[in-house]
C-alpha cells in the first residue's frame, strides 16, 4: 500500500493534520482587527504585532461565482482545457471575524448568498514529489 | 490655474494584427497633436502606461516611455505609470497636476495595451498575495468582479436580465462607434445565452465593451478648452475597480460595493480606465 503524504499548500493558513482543523488568522493587540492570512501588520490600522488567532470554522456564504474555464497558470489542477470540471467559489463570512475568499464545495443547484457552509480540508493537486496538496474549503453544513 | 484639455487622439481599440500595442500608441498620440496643432517637440512632460510589460505572459512588450523612440528623442521627461485599471486616469491627473504645479506649459497623457485572449495571467505577487491564492485558480479578473455583482444583486434585487439589458445597450452603442472594440449588436436573448464564465457574467455580458470614445465625450463637447474635473473623480475609479483581496472584514467591503454604482461606472468610462490606445493633451490655459 502506497501512502501519500499531504502537504498543506502553505504553511501558516491552517492547522494540519488535525482532526478539526481550523484557518489561522491574525487578531490585531490595538484595533482588534481579524485578518486571513496571518500577516505580521495590520491593514486596519498599521500597528505591527498582530498575533496569530483559531477562527471559527462555520460561516455562511456572502457572495460566491463559477469558474467556468479553466485558469491560466499558476492554476493547475492536472486538467486539459477541454476535461475542466468547473467550480465554484465565494467569500464566506465567519461571523464577527472575516470574510474568506475559498472554493465552495457545494452544488450549483444550492449555492446561494447567507447558505451555512463549514471548514474542511481537501486534495488540491498532486505535487511533482507525488505528495497529495491540501487546502482549505468550505461545504455546505445542514 | 486653468489646466484644459486642447488635443485628443485615438486608436480603434481592438487586437489588429500586425498592429503592436505601441502602434496604436503612437497613432494615438500624433492624432491628439494633430487635433491640437501641435508637434512632438512641444510637449514638455509625458506620462503613459501599458500594463502588459509588467504582465509575466507578455515578455516583449515595452513600457509606455519607449514611445519617445518613434515619436523623437527631444529629451521630454516620460514617466510609466503603473496603477492597474486607473492607470490612464492616473497620468491624466498626472499631467494635470504637472501643469498645475509649474512643471510645463504642455502636458501629455497616454495609454496602450494589446492583450492576448482570455483573463489576465497576473502573478498574485503583484498584488502582495502570496503564490498559494494564484494556485486556487483565484487570480481571475472575471472572477472578482463576478463576486461584487453578485453579491449587489442580492442586495438590490436585480437579475440576470438587467445586466443583459445593460450589456445590449453596450453592444448597440458599441456597434455605432468606428473606434470600438466590439461592433456587433447581440440582443439580451443572444447575451442571456451565450456560454457562462464567471455566474452571473456570461461571455456576451462583455467586460470589455467600454465606450471607446472616452476623451471625446468629454473633449469634443465642451470644444476641446475645457477646465478639468478630473481629478476629484479618478480616487473614485481607482476604488471602483481595485481587486478584492483573500480576505476583508465588513467595514472595507461596503464602501467597495458602494462605489459600484452606475454613477461611478461612467466616471470610469469617461476616464479612460484601462490603457487604452488614447492620448490627451492638456495645457495651462490661465494666460
Amino acid at each position: 500500500m502506497i501512502t501519500s503524504v499531504q502537504v498543506p499548500i502553505a504553511p501558516g493558513l491552517f492547522t494540519w493534520p488535525s482532526d478539526e482543523p481550523y484557518l489561522m488568522g491574525g487578531l490585531c493587540p490595538k484595533c482588534a482587527n481579524i485578518t486571513f492570512p496571518s500577516s505580521p501588520s495590520c491593514p486596519r490600522c498599521g500597528s505591527d504585532g498582530v498575533h496569530s488567532k483559531a477562527l471559527t470554522r462555520v460561516g455562511t456564504v456572502w457572495t460566491w461565482t463559477t469558474q467556468g474555464f479553466r485558469p491560466k497558470p499558476p492554476y493547475w489542477d492536472g486538467s486539459s482545457k477541454e476535461d475542466f470540471e468547473p467550480f465554484i467559489l465565494g467569500y464566506v463570512e465567519l461571523e464577527n471575524e472575516v470574510m474568506v475568499e475559498t472554493q465552495l464545495l457545494v452544488r450549483r443547484e444550492e449555492v446561494r448568498v447567507g447558505m451555512p457552509v463549514v471548514l474542511d480540508i481537501v486534495p488540491l493537486y498532486e505535487n511533482d514529489e507525488g505528495n497529495e496538496v491540501v487546502t482549505f474549503a468550505f461545504r455546505s453544513r445542514v | 490655474m486653468k489646466v484644459a484639455v486642447v488635443g485628443i487622439g485615438i486608436h480603434p481599440f481592438g487586437r489588429h494584427p500586425g498592429v503592436s500595442a505601441s502602434d496604436m500608441g503612437v497613432q494615438a498620440i500624433r492624432r491628439a497633436l494633430a487635433d491640437a496643432d501641435l508637434s512632438w517637440k512641444d510637449i514638455e512632460y509625458a506620462f503613459g502606461g501599458s500594463l502588459a510589460p509588467i504582465l509575466p505572459d507578455h515578455d516583449n512588450a515595452p513600457m509606455a516611455d519607449t514611445l519617445v523612440n518613434h515619436l523623437g528623442l527631444t529629451g521630454v521627461p516620460f514617466v510609466n505609470v503603473a496603477n492597474g485599471c486607473a492607470t490612464a486616469g492616473s497620468a491624466v491627473a498626472l499631467a494635470a497636476n504637472a501643469i498645475e504645479a509649474g512643471a510645463c506649459q504642455i502636458g501629455l497623457a497616454v495609454g496602450f495595451d494589446k492583450h492576448p485572449r482570455g483573463h489576465f495571467a497576473a502573478a498574485a505577487g503583484m498584488a502582495g498575495i502570496e503564490p498559494w491564492f494564484g494556485e486556487h485558480g483565484f487570480m481571475v479578473t472575471t472572477q472578482f468582479f463576478a463576486m461584487k455583482i453578485q453579491r449587489y444583486m442580492h442586495e438590490f434585487g436585480l437579475t440576470p436580465e438587467v445586466l443583459a439589458k445593460v450589456a445590449a445597450k453596450n453592444f448597440r452603442n458599441g456597434a455605432k462607434n468606428p473606434n470600438a472594440w466590439r461592433r456587433t449588436p447581440f440582443t439580451e436573448e443572444e447575451i442571456l445565452e451565450s456560454p457562462m464564465v464567471n455566474d452571473p457574467i456570461v461571455s456576451r455580458t462583455g467586460l470589455c465593451t467600454c465606450a471607446q470614445r472616452v476623451c471625446a465625450q468629454d473633449g469634443s463637447v465642451p470644444s476641446r478648452y475645457t477646465v478639468l474635473p478630473f481629478r476629484s473623480s479618478v480616487y473614485r475609479v481607482q476604488l471602483w475597480m481595485q481587486p478584492l483581496p483573500p480576505s476583508k472584514s465588513r467595514a472595507s467591503a461596503q464602501p467597495m460595493l458602494q462605489s459600484l454604482n452606475f454613477r461611478t461606472a461612467r466616471l470610469a468610462l469617461r476616464l479612460c480606465t484601462w490603457p487604452k490606445p488614447d492620448c490627451v493633451l492638456m495645457a495651462n490655459r490661465s494666460t
